[in-house]
């Protein structure tokens, strides 16, 4: 029962911490890595009930922030994975997005300490709009600024679709290499364009690459490359950088991102309360100097371990 | 069990103290939408027939404007358009280019920084909502 009301408020509970990428990747214990590449499904171990919130913010207030909140089950029968994945996007009240997904994996020995995973995910979505929210420039005169209704007819405030993941991960003890395609068949989510009769309406193929990969060990301070790709036509984006973990409690990165920015993170997990939390700043450049415009990010995740 | 309820909240109230950039010029207004939509057929009142099909910011006394430059970030801070030109509209492609790769439904980040007559600086942040 304690697990259920753990699931739906957002705790995360956790009997098993033995995921080889919390060595490898350790930026990428913030999130939960299944729900990205369906290939992680069951590795974190069996039985694990988790959760994720986090928040964007740019510069605006707290309010206005793009929170994400997500709520999982995973967990394995020998070589096989499984798992549920409920998540909760919402962006400032005006777009919200909701996920039920089921996962899958299925785990390859090809030798001692070498790995190969492939997974495949389905997803229920429901995207939501509230049309009194928003503003168009037909509602704007000068020097009296928003005093019209807008003529834009009411477009429909909830859109259904079903999405699809697929993904492969070859890990051994020095690191790991996964690439996942996410909506695979493009699936239509436009308010307006019900007909889906333009190509613009669609959510576009994603290839995401990560990479983690241990490096060297001086005193308690492990050191780690890390590397992310989003592979599309439209929003390509790439970090290239190093962290490092003190005992692991206390870890700090510094990546270099495609945007021409760059992306700080901290985070401090602590091992008796099991809460981890995280802190991610992006500055972006601006002719040489860095600018203060990047994306504020935050995480927190709580553990119970049995 | 209380002690991570404390730091959860703590962790909460820490971080729910945003910057929020308010000051404006005096001289001028800038008004900006916050959606647009373009496959909009809405004309505007003024019988211009591209009004809610592209994204426009409307400029109060613009002869009070010194220089503007606006910038629509999306969700991973890519620049997905920019103008120095107030009047000039983004049709929801990259860049702008007529006939280009269309964006995405959703959101993205407006970005206007401007100098007035008096020199005065200013920026202006907001989200904006393309729709399909």
């Amino acid at each position: 029962m304690k697990y259920w009301i753990a699931f739906l408020l957002g705790i995360n509970f956790c009997f098993a911490q033995t995921d080889s990428l919390n060595i490898n990747a350790p930026w990428y214990r913030t999130n939960l890595q299944f729900q990205q590449n369906p290939a992680f499904t069951g590795d974190n171990g069996k039985f694990v009930v988790s959760n994720s919130t986090k928040f964007n913010l740019y510069e605006t207030n707290f309010n206005d922030a793009l929170s994400t909140n997500t709520s999982s089950f995973q967990t394995c029968f020998k070589n096989y994975g499984i798992g549920i994945n409920y998540a909760y996007s919402n962006y400032s009240g005006v777009l919200s997005n909701q996920t039920l997904g089921l996962n899958q994996s299925y785990k390859i020995h090809i030798k001692k300490g070498h790995f190969l995973l492939f997974g495949f995910s389905v997803s229920i979505n429901m995207a939501q709009l509230d049309f009194s929210k928003l503003t168009f420039f037909d509602q704007f005169v000068s020097s009296q600024g928003k005093i019209y209704q807008t003529q834009e007819p009411n477009p429909n405030p909830t859109v259904y679709y079903c999405n699809f993941k697929a993904g492969g991960i070859y890990k051994n003890q020095f690191g790991f290499i996964s690439l996942n395609i996410q909506n695979l068949f493009e699936p239509i989510v436009a308010f307006y364009d019900q007909v889906g009769i333009n190509k613009s309406s669609s959510l576009i193929r994603n290839y995401e690459l990560l990479a983690g990969l241990k490096l060297y060990k001086i005193n308690d301070v492990q050191f780690y490359a890390n590397l992310k790709a989003d592979i599309n036509n439209i929003s390509p984006y790439e970090f290239i950088g190093v962290q490092a973990s003190y005992k692991s409690k206390f870890i700090g990165g510094i990546h270099y991102t495609s945007n021409n920015g760059l992306n700080m993170m901290l985070s401090y997990y602590h091992p008796k309360f099991r809460v981890f939390a995280s802190y991610t700043k992006e500055y972006i450049f601006k002719n040489t100097e860095l600018s203060n415009e990047g994306i504020l990010s935050v995480g927190l995740t709580y553990q119970i371990k049995k | 069990m209380k002690k991570v309820v404390r730091l959860y909240f703590i962790f909460m109230i820490l971080f729910s103290c945003g910057k929020e950039n308010i000051e404006q010029s005096t001289l001028l207004n800038i008004y900006a939408p916050n959606a647009f939509h373009p496959g909009s057929k809405v004309p505007c009142a003024n019988g211009d027939p591209s009004c809610n099909n592209m994204y426009k910011i409307l400029v109060d006394k613009p002869g009070n404007l010194k220089s503007i430059a606006i910038q629509i970030l999306d969700e991973k801070q890519n620049l997905v358009f920019k103008t120095e030109n107030y009047n000039e509209g983004w049709n929801g492609n990259i860049m702008g280019n007529a006939g280009g790769t269309p964006c995405m439904q959703g959101q993205y980040y407006l970005v206007i920084n401007y100098t007035d007559v008096a020199n005065g600086s200013y920026q202006i942040k907001k989200d904006i909502y393309l729709l399909r």
